[in-house]
């Protein structure tokens, strides 16, 4: 080999791996000046494609020709197609799949069809969802129309039970303004006084059994609500019995007939606590548990009838004001009981249970 | 060369023609080769290939014997897509028939490098192409019969008619067949 052609390998092994040309000058005999320079060109032609491709940039146009060439236009078809596959992926078309290229092949196969399997789950459970919430909705509307009906039936019957009320109650006053008369009439006798009397007071507990139901139909008739317990606590009673309270802010989910409830508590210690002076109405939270805590100075009730007294008909009057507190409380889930001590006054503590009861930051609020 | 071409394709549909093509001329191949099957030697398919355009050539001149393989083409990509493409409804399902379809009968691997549907140009390529995979450097392009074969199936499947261009080729010394595609 002569010098030349030797020299001429090196250059080309140079340029080969490093990218560059010996800087020393060096022009080559005229015979090998073609072939020298047409693979140096070449080189540096696949050099510089293979630099745009290990970059990315795989758009380039590649014109030269030839075995090595085709193989770097392969490659670059190649690179092509899967980037043109995997922005049809994007697009959400998962049946996308690569032939003949090996481990590549395999793994994109895989994943688009892992992708597909998982999309096919998801529409199924879509499917799903969307046939339950048209049940649901179904359901709902089929709800609303009986609670329409419902609220129809009852609104007849309110009427009913008014028109019914109103009469019988005027008919009880006339009936029993007659027997005032009528006794009068008999002071001699003293048996049929009597019975007047008792005439008279089965005519009282009739009017007081209509009052009763007057008030008993308002519970349940509307749907719950948030009411503020001081709000509640206002103005109540006569003014016989001092009330002190601490439940600013505080708020429980019940029935719209809730302010009833400690009406009546209130009515039940002016009537039955005798010598009550003071009334303390606090709170208490245990364990996401709010208890509200009635207490009066008063006599206190009997450890027998601790039970009885929320029993309807019970008591020294109607019988009717704690046998209703229990059933307006029992609307929403909250409870009564009375554990007070005989002798030191009664105390009722009304349970909420957790998510029937918050705290408001301003000090007082109506019914919402 | 265009009005050429559409005066060839006139003739085709002349119904005193004896050479009319239908897709029974295909045959019954499981009756006629019980033995030999579907199958033959790539050898005989580019005999019959080269040996026709040798004579189309001497006969009619480069251009016109280009004109006849691209327009043999077309029609046997309409046909093609008639007869075993599936039903496509949209490119991506059209591609992904065209390669199976492609791939299991042999003809080449499918790939699609650019696709611009609204404007109508897409770069295809056919990797081991039937026609010219492993012939010698020639200084031209060979595929014309693929040319107007994917233009057929372009036209037959979207309803417009397709020009399209090998732009490189194994003969040109590229080791695939890549074919530039443009709406008219």
């Amino acid at each position: 080999m002569t010098d030349d052609a030797e020299n001429a390998l090196r250059r080309l092994l140079h340029l080969l791996n490093k990218g560059r040309e010996p800087k020393d000058a060096w022009e080559p005999e005229e015979s090998l000046e073609p072939h020298y320079e047409a693979l140096r060109d070449d080189i540096k032609e696949v050099q510089g494609h293979l630099r745009e491709l290990s970059a990315g940039r795989i758009t380039g146009d590649i014109r030269t020709t030839g075995y090595t060439a085709g193989l770097l236009k392969n490659l670059q078809a190649n690179l092509l197609h899967v980037t043109w596959q995997a922005k049809r992926i994007s697009e959400g078309d998962l049946s996308q799949r690569v032939d003949f290229l090996d481990e590549f092949s395999e793994s994109f196969n895989s994943m688009a069809a892992a992708l597909q399997a998982n999309r096919k789950e998801l529409e199924a459970r879509q499917e799903q969802l969307i046939g339950l919430n048209e049940r649901l909705s179904s359901e709902v509307e089929e709800r609303r129309k009986a609670q329409e009906s419902l609220a129809l039936a009852n609104h007849k019957l309110m009427i009913l039970s008014s028109i019914t009320r109103h009469d019988t109650l005027n008919q009880l006053t006339a009936a029993r303004g007659y027997l005032e008369l009528q006794s009068s009439l008999v002071t001699e006798d003293e048996r049929a006084s009597r019975y007047n009397d008792k005439a008279i007071s089965s005519m009282d507990n009739i009017a007081d059994l209509i009052e009763f139901g007057k008030e008993y139909e308002k519970v349940g008739l509307e749907g719950p609500r948030w009411a503020a317990v001081s709000s509640m606590l206002e103005n109540l009673g006569s003014g016989l019995i001092d009330l002190e309270e601490d439940c600013d802010g505080l708020e429980v989910y019940a029935d719209p007939m809730m302010d009833k409830v400690f009406y009546n508590l209130m009515d039940n210690a002016e009537r039955h606590a005798t010598g009550a002076t003071l009334i303390r109405v606090s709170h208490r939270m245990d364990d996401g548990i709010l208890e509200i805590i009635w207490e009066d100075d008063g006599p206190g009730i009997a450890e027998s009838d601790k039970e009885r007294v929320f029993e309807r008909g019970v008591g020294r009057n109607t019988g009717f004001g704690l046998f209703l507190i229990r059933e307006i409380l029992q609307m929403t889930g909250l409870t009564v009981r009375e554990d007070g001590k005989e002798g030191s006054g009664a105390r009722f503590v009304i349970t909420v249970p957790d998510g029937k009861h918050r705290l408001k930051p301003s000090p007082c609020s109506d019914m919402i | 060369m265009f009005i050429a071409r559409q005066a060839y394709i006139m003739t085709m549909i002349d119904d005193d023609r004896k050479y009319e093509f239908s897709w029974d001329l295909i045959g019954d191949l499981e009756m006629g080769r019980p033995n030999l099957g579907p199958n033959v030697r790539l050898e005989v398919y580019r005999l019959m290939q080269y040996v026709l355009r040798d004579v189309l050539e001497q006969r009619y001149g480069t251009e016109e014997a280009d004109s006849i393989f691209y327009d043999s083409g077309r029609l046997a990509g309409i046909k093609f897509f008639q007869n075993v493409i599936e039903d496509a409804e949209d490119l991506s399902a059209f591609v992904n028939s065209v390669q199976n379809a492609l791939r299991d009968l042999g003809i080449g691997i499918f790939r699609v490098e650019k696709s611009d549907p609204e404007d109508g140009s897409f770069v295809f390529c056919v990797f081991e192409d039937v026609d010219c995979s492993g012939l010698p450097d020639l200084d031209h392009t060979v595929c014309t019969y693929d040319e107007g074969f994917i233009a057929g199936l372009m036209e037959a499947f979207t309803g417009s008619g397709y020009d399209v261009k090998e732009t490189d080729c194994w003969c040109t010394g590229d080791r695939t067949c890549r074919f530039t595609v443009k709406r008219r």
